[in-house]
């Protein structure tokens, strides 16, 4: 056996995900597997955003739902935020690191959604905090 | 599929001898290479039954120490979970069937070793 050895609950499952300037930006809450002709069984992709725990946890259905409002929701042209494959992550260790900017992933997209619909409608709003 | 689909699925053996649920699944890098990650994370084997809440607890696999006490009893537990090669494993409706009786599956412990208490 070659390669390193890690155990997916142990090792990766509910660990942080850091984006390419550092930011913290979710946490993996499933992994894709993908299967090759021959039989070999691969994790494809870390899933992490709304309905990604939900489905993890039994409810399919509520799961798979936010999964597909939430791509709706933030307009973006990728078919499926909450999936970031596994060619976009750079590094596993104690935190996993991907090189993917936080804004472009689902798990931002309901602090986003509320910056955009309702704090930005309070008066006073639109500045900087420290001005 | 997911890997919450394998994690808690129920696995029997060759015979139909329940062996418990999937408690976690080993994967070793020598996978399909995928540009900007490297060699892929593949399926090696399931982790099957054990001792529940102390497998996450890493004594056994994670080589986490103290305190002792727990250690000795963590390790006992999670030394008691079978391994379960995916090559000798077939997707049934129900969760997984080991191609294998169950005495043929090695214990945990038996590919890590028991830790010393100290």
């Amino acid at each position: 056996m070659t390669g390193r050895e890690l155990y997916a609950g142990l090792h990766l499952l509910d660990r942080q995900l850091i984006d390419r300037d550092g930011r913290l930006c979710g946490n993996v809450d499933d992994l894709e597997l993908t299967s090759t002709p021959d039989g070999t069984v691969y994790v494809s992709a870390v899933i992490s955003g709304p309905g990604a725990l939900w489905y993890r946890l039994g409810r399919h259905r509520i799961g798979g739902w936010l999964r597909w409002r939430v791509a709706a929701a933030m307009g973006t042209e990728k078919p499926d935020p909450v999936r970031i494959p596994i060619g976009k992550v750079s590094e596993i260790a104690s935190a996993l690191t991907i090189t993917v900017d936080q804004p472009d992933l689902a798990s931002s997209a309901a602090e986003r959604w509320v910056r955009d619909h309702i704090i930005g409608h309070i008066p006073g709003s639109r500045h900087d905090a420290d001005q | 599929m997911q890997i919450s689909d394998v994690i808690g699925a129920a696995v029997v053996d060759v015979d139909g001898v329940a062996l418990g649920e999937v408690a976690d699944v080993r994967l070793v890098q020598d996978g399909p290479f995928v540009e900007g990650f490297g060699n892929t994370l593949r399926v090696d084997a399931l982790v099957v039954g054990g001792g529940g809440i102390a497998e996450r607890l890493g004594y056994v696999r994670g080589g986490v120490r103290g305190p002792w006490l727990l250690r000795v009893l963590a390790s006992a537990l999670e030394g008691r979970a079978r391994i379960v090669p995916w090559s000798d494993v077939t997707p049934t409706d129900e969760g997984f069937t080991a191609n294998r009786p169950r005495a043929e599956l090695r214990l945990l412990r038996d590919e890590y070793g028991d830790t010393p208490a100290r």
